[in-house]
């Protein structure tokens, strides 16, 4: 009797043990979720105060950088604080926190809406509590606000910052946020080089992608440049401001009628006669509020002269656009960079051609960010809008170095892409409803050029460096978790394709937000990469368990945000903290909760908390939702950290999770006030809450 | 005579007072070194580097009869990425003692390279290496090189070099001067 009650108890607690490895984590808050303070650095949010919105969504009609208690400039430069004033750590957002314990170091996304945007380090003594600045770089200008709202503004430099640590090295990665490159180009790669107090010591003050001078490139490689800055009215064939060269624009004087094309009765025009001019664009290479471009087009106007805007579809493919031609003699490693601007009804597509003799035109090639190479032909933005910074780095190509018929063509082209309309034809910049290119009107639409720099190394120079880009990740948008210890380097990032999602059935594209808001067409898939040189990865594909980029059910998880972070269990199992969306939240951005999910093998993950039991969460939302058609309240659970706070309540995501001891971890993350678009007092804020593990203990 | 001669004495003894050490015992003479951050690297392996050169007092008159030299690899100077190191050995006297080693192998798995912080060392000096010593000892400056043998950067802290050193024999001789006048005196006095 007595063997078979210990059998029977032994069985019991072997039971137990059982339930308490399949129980699962469990997270509890240990502290209240507070917004932190940062002692130093650039202007923060508090300075412009005092703000007076205007009401619960806004707009802000008083305080802000430009005339808040404390502008963001003073006496014409950026305002830098001593150590002596703390004030609540904003607008900084996507932290990423190396170390343990109480001893961090953090990296972040310093943005100021529509002023600026930089990387700044800081550290903390407490856990991430508060934090003293150290250093401020890679900022996309210098310039001082015109008004608090600043329109004219921008702030798409660089940002995301993820720092992979091992062995002693960190490895700095960085998103380029410009039109054409962002989620498309590889993460820049820098490899850090710190000193005690300035983990980002000898790391570029300024943008590496501003213009020759202020950023990378140094004037000494300036072969010829234009950036039409001193040259205004009316100007056809602009001459350089550095260096000598010609610019011509192509195909403007035709004798093409319309608008329909072919018409030989009721046409509004017949032909075009060339008006390229100096005009007045902002949001290019070239920061400066008062930034010129040249514009290429035809006269236009219906009304007397009956003339064409110069573009149009009857016009042969590649024969309109612009020429540069300039002379590369005693200059090899030649590199073009040029910014493109498209209006709404411009063409959509431009080939980039070269020649080497003056008269044989060949179509230039690229490296994509997978390290293919491909012809040069690149799409306009949607809409319309600067296109910064394309490079064309002819340093391989035969016969461009010491050529003095060296010039090159950048001239419209028909829409490739498979929804193009058929037969092929000459798109606009803007889509239609359903994210289908549509031919262009051939009445109005036109395209700019600034910053045409023509670079290169004089004979027996050092070659030109340009920024390194990671090779191998598909459409990058962040890094999301590195495994910690792990070489050779094993990630989780975020691959992201902006209006991916036109070609998936109607039934798995977001709809409307429930306020109203306009759908969002992005896709995202998370991988499984590796590499052993920070640089060059391997792409092991998709994982599993976390997002589907395929739902719309307001209760599931559609896209994902970089900047989380992992953490090792006694069970064995990876642990990850990440920020979470879906088709609720009308962005892609992945910031309508913090979530958690664990697996075994980094590849097939099981989510622990979703979005209806988060971690952290935005307002909740009550709708119907698109799959069930039930009304539901999202989250339907109280999310772990309690309540919602104003300071999170539109944005909660980046999670940075950092032991503090075997059970508990200070988890430091990004919050946005619901009424951020329009309220400029309340955005951006790094926020700080403490986890207790329940089922586990952290490695 | 006897007054003049006790003066004479006292002179003596106060002298070898000054002369003689407070103790007649071992001191430490310190040299330390910044912390090392290193720059990271992909080969090619193994490659040496210079850390830099413990500087201190020469001890004149007195001998060195051991020492420490210690440290970590990794430091503090940046959480999450200056607190471990790529793997190394470390050396002194111009790469002819070796001091210190941080995992060889590619393996990546050593505390040094792969701990959550830095990880100590410590050497102690051999009566042949300070030996071999002398002139840099002499001169008051040690050398202290690394040579890395795996991708990544170098990174130590708290570098310090400790010699031991005893008083030179005409030390003790100025101690026993001062004791026998005492013991004169006393005689003298005695009488």
């Amino acid at each position: 009797m007595k063997k078979l009650m210990l059998l029977l108890l032994g069985v019991c607690a072997a039971c137990l043990v059982w339930a308490g490895v399949s129980a699962g984590t469990t997270w509890t808050a240990a502290t209240a979720a507070n917004p932190v303070t940062i002692a130093g650095g650039p202007w923060m949010l508090a300075q412009g105060g005092p703000y007076t919105p205007g009401g619960s969504s806004g707009p802000t009609t008083a305080g802000g950088p430009f005339d808040g208690g404390t502008p963001y400039c003073s006496n014409g430069v950026p305002v830098s604080n001593s150590a002596t004033t703390v004030n609540t750590m904003a607008p900084y957002y996507f932290p990423f926190v190396a170390g343990s314990g109480l001893n961090l170091q953090g990296y972040f996304d310093y943005r100021p809406r529509n002023v600026n945007e930089a990387i700044v380090a800081a550290v903390s003594a407490d856990g991430g509590q508060s934090w003293t600045f150290q250093n401020q770089i890679e900022n996309l200008n210098q310039i001082c606000p015109a008004t608090d709202k600043n329109g004219s503004g921008n702030d798409d430099g660089v940002g995301h910052p993820f720092v992979i640590n091992f062995a002693g090295a960190g490895f700095l990665y960085t998103l380029d946020r410009r039109n054409g490159h962002v989620d498309y180009d590889g993460l820049l790669v820098h490899t850090l080089t710190p000193k005690a107090g300035s983990p980002l010591n000898g790391m570029p003050v300024n943008t590496e992608f501003g213009p020759p001078g202020t950023s990378a490139i140094p004037t000494s490689a300036i072969i010829t440049q234009w950036n039409f800055a001193l040259t205004g009215g009316k100007s056809s064939s602009p001459t350089p401001d550095i260096g000598t060269g010609t610019a011509t624009p192509l195909g403007m004087t035709n004798s093409y009628a319309g608008p329909t094309p072919g018409c030989t009765t009721t046409c509004e025009y017949t032909g075009s006669t060339n008006k390229d001019d100096i005009t007045g664009e902002t949001g290019g290479t070239n920061p400066s509020l008062g930034a010129m471009a040249w514009r290429v087009r035809g006269a236009g106007g219906l009304s007397g002269g009956k003339t064409g805007n110069g573009w149009n579809t009857q016009a042969p493919q590649y024969s309109q656009g612009a020429e540069f031609a300039v002379s590369t003699i005693g200059y090899t490693n030649i590199v073009v960079q040029f910014d493109w601007y498209t209006t709404a009804q411009s063409v959509r597509n431009m080939q980039v051609q070269y020649t080497t003799d003056g008269s044989t035109w060949n179509n230039a090639s690229v490296k994509n960010a997978l390290g293919q190479t491909v012809n040069a032909y690149f799409t306009a933005p949607a809409g319309g809008a600067f296109y910064p910074g394309i490079t064309i780095n002819f340093t391989s190509v035969a016969n461009v170095a010491n050529n003095p018929n060296f010039a090159i063509r950048m001239v419209s082209a028909y829409d490739t892409s498979s929804n193009a309309p058929s037969p092929a034809t000459y798109t606009a910049a803007t889509l239609d409803d359903n994210g289908n290119p549509v031919q262009i009107n051939n009445t109005s639409g036109n395209w700019q050029f600034d910053e045409v720099n023509f670079l290169g190394t004089a004979t027996s120079g050092k070659p030109l460096t340009l920024p390194t880009e990671t090779v191998g990740l598909t459409n990058p948008d962040g890094i999301l978790a590195y495994v910690p210890n792990s070489y050779p380097f094993k990630i989780l990032y975020v691959d992201k394709t902006l209006n991916g999602d036109y070609s998936f059935p109607s039934a798995q594209q977001c709809g409307a937000t429930p306020g109203g808001a306009a759908a969002n067409h992005d896709t995202e898939y998370i991988h499984f990469a590796t590499s052993t040189d920070s640089v060059h990865w391997t792409d092991q594909g998709a994982v599993s368990g976390l997002n589907d980029p395929t739902t719309v059910s307001y209760s599931g998880i559609r896209y994902m945000a970089p900047n989380g972070s992992l953490v090792k269990l006694s069970t064995g199992k990876w642990g990850l903290f990440f920020g979470g969306g879906n088709c609720l939240d009308g962005d892609s951005d992945g910031f309508h909760a913090i979530m958690y999910a664990e697996s075994s093998d980094l590849v097939n993950w099981t989510l622990i908390n979703g979005i209806n039991n988060p971690i952290a969460s935005v307002s909740s939302v009550t709708a119907t939702d698109p799959v069930t058609n039930q009304v539901v309240t999202i989250p339907s659970n109280a999310p772990v950290i309690g309540s919602t706070q104003v300071w999170f309540s539109g944005r909660v995501y980046n999670p940075n999770a950092m032991k503090l001891n075997a059970n508990t971890v200070n988890l430091i993350f990004t919050g946005y006030d619901a009424a951020y678009s329009g309220d400029i007092s309340d955005y951006r804020t790094i926020g700080h809450v403490q986890l207790t593990i329940g089922g586990a203990t952290l490695m | 005579m006897f007054k003049l001669l006790s003066l004479l004495i006292a002179i003596c003894v106060l002298a070898g007072g000054f002369a003689t050490p407070a103790r007649a015992d071992v001191m430490t003479i310190t040299g330390t070194l910044p912390n090392y951050d290193g720059n990271a690297s992909f080969g090619p392996f193994p490659a040496s580097i210079a850390i830099g050169n413990f500087t201190f007092a020469p001890p004149t008159g007195d001998t060195v009869i051991g020492g420490t030299v210690s440290g970590t690899f990794g430091n503090t100077d940046i959480p999450g990425t200056t607190d471990t190191s790529a793997p190394a050995d470390l050396f002194i006297d111009n790469g002819l003692i070796e001091i210190a080693g941080c995992d060889d192998a590619l393996s990546f798995t050593a505390a040094c390279d792969a701990g959550p912080g830095p990880s100590p060392f410590s050497y102690s000096l051999t009566p042949a290496d300070v030996s071999n010593l002398a002139g840099e000892i002499a001169s008051g400056s040690i050398d202290l090189s690394a040579v890395q043998n795996s991708v990544f950067a170098v990174n130590l802290g708290a570098l310090t070099l400790d010699l031991t050193v005893v008083p030179e024999p005409a030390s003790i001789a100025l101690f026993a001067s001062m004791v026998a006048g005492l013991a004169l005196l006393r005689r003298f006095r005695i009488q």
